[in-house]
């Protein structure tokens, strides 16, 4: 019977709470990138995943750190170029993300800090679906 | 093109150069408003510019201003990445100096097309640039051969009258001739009294209307077959070919009444005068132009100073106007 009910849940429950979620990933935008590969070139996508994995997380540990230090310019100006690599690798909801804490008035310290755990948290799904994009590709 | 990519996240970056290669332009990039302002200062700088507007160092539109104010970059192209929603942003980009605006995230038909129109600016500032070098070589060309042609000039440009060089270089010839057929000469050195004073009580244009009537009076006296010229400043001369002895003094009264006859018809506020030195040339004279000049002009100094001598021992109140005609 608990068996049954777990795996009633399982088919029924937790596929349509995760499929309420946006992927973490759009993979038609990561696929129109490929319109710009130069034959004979190493893959773009793969280089550009490469700069995305290595650049994010010295980015996050800046964007907290000047949240602490009230340091907000600093924080919108990182949270602005964080967007734009998101998005353009189909981080779609990280982008989105990333907007709201560049609009957000700047001494609104709680929600900024809401905002930035949602954005570390964003982040955490993104990189192992671009991970496994980047081995598909190799 | 060239082009150069100033952003400081390396994903987008690494796009945007990827994609501008894709359309055949060399791109240059940078993750920094000051090495952006730099490189764009250089020589061979891209005449194109992708900028952020949130950079580390100099921000997009503070490389735009720096841009449009330096004489040797202001003809840049530049693009400014903006935030899609922020429309004052925008309007603050142009402010700034740059030349279009492209929102993030960027559509790349977009980027292509402002792309074709940049590319048409670049082209046309291109060749108005060539076109002004190539207009500023024919100026100075054309300056050089105005420079050239005056030096070889043998007229003096206010007078009409012949100029130094003129003078030398046609009355030594002439003497020579009327040597040759046995004729006489006669050399004439004068110059306008009282230039200086004329000028400082009336004005430099006064001073050259002087000078031309004195060309005039001096035209007047002598034949067309004479060489008068103004040799410079205030001294004239003349070389008066085929002149007997006792036309001397016939010559020297003629000069004189047309001095005078110019003084009474004219309304000036000074008297126009010339000192005179005359040296009368026998056919057999063997001197040659500069040496008889330079006699003339110890004659003509003579004059002068009996001039003044004159006006000193004359009775009366210093003179109002600056030069008194005397009885020469």
């Amino acid at each position: 019977m608990n068996q049954a009910i777990t795996q009633f849940a399982f088919a029924t429950g937790l596929p349509r709470v995760l499929g309420d979620l946006e992927p973490a990933v759009d993979l038609a935008t990561l696929a129109t990138l490929e319109e710009l590969q130069e034959e004979g070139e190493p893959n773009l996508i793969v280089e550009l995943i490469d700069l995305f994995l290595a650049d994010v997380p010295c980015r996050l540990s800046a964007l907290r750190a000047s949240l602490v230090l009230e340091n907000y310019p600093a924080l919108k100006r990182g949270a602005h170029s964080l967007r734009g690599s998101s998005g353009s690798l189909g981080a779609l909801r990280t982008s989105a993300l990333c907007e709201e804490i560049e609009m957000e008035p700047a001494d609104a310290f709680a929600s900024l800090a809401a905002l930035l755990t949602s954005l570390e948290a964003e982040l955490a799904r993104v990189f192992p679906v671009l991970q496994a994009q980047r081995l598909l590709r190799l | 093109m060239k082009i150069l990519v100033a952003e400081d996240d390396p994903v987008s970056s690494r796009l945007l150069a990827a994609i501008l290669k894709k359309w055949g332009h060399e791109v240059v990039t940078t993750n920094n408003g000051n090495e952006a302002w730099s490189l764009l200062q250089q020589d061979g700088a891209p005449p194109l510019a992708i900028l952020d507007w949130l950079m580390p160092g100099l921000e997009g539109p503070e490389v735009c201003r720096r841009v449009r104010r330096n004489r040797k970059t202001s003809a840049t192209y530049l693009i400014l990445l903006t935030s899609l929603r922020d429309k004052e942003q925008m309007v603050a980009g142009i402010e700034a100096g740059a030349d279009d605006y492209l929102a993030k995230p960027f559509n790349h038909n977009e980027l292509r097309v402002r792309l074709q129109a940049a590319a048409r600016i670049v082209e046309l500032q291109a060749s108005l640039a060539q076109r002004v070098t190539q207009l500023e070589a024919a100026v100075a060309e054309r300056r050089r051969a105005e420079e050239a042609l005056r030096n070889l000039s043998l007229t003096d440009d206010l007078t009409g009258l012949y100029n130094h060089r003129g003078f030398f270089t046609l009355a030594e010839h002439c003497l020579r001739m009327t040597r040759r057929s046995r004729q006489s000469s006669l050399l004439i050195y004068t110059d306008l009294d009282g230039l200086k004073q004329i000028n400082d009580s009336f004005g430099h244009a006064e001073g050259s209307l002087a000078l031309v009537k004195a060309a005039e009076i001096l035209r007047q006296t002598f034949r067309d077959s004479d060489i008068v010229a103004r040799l410079g400043g205030d001294e004239f001369a003349v070389l008066s070919l085929n002149v007997l002895r006792s036309e001397q003094d016939k010559i020297l009264r003629r000069l004189d009444d047309k001095v005078l006859s110019a003084n009474e018809t004219h309304e000036h506020a000074y008297l126009l005068s010339l000192s005179v030195g005359a040296v009368w040339i026998a056919q057999d004279d063997i001197r040659d132009i500069p040496e008889l000049i330079e006699q003339a002009d110890k004659l003509m100094y003579l004059q002068k100073r009996s001039k003044q001598l004159s006006a000193i021992h004359a009775s009366g109140p210093p003179p109002s106007r600056p030069t008194l005609r005397l009885v020469s």
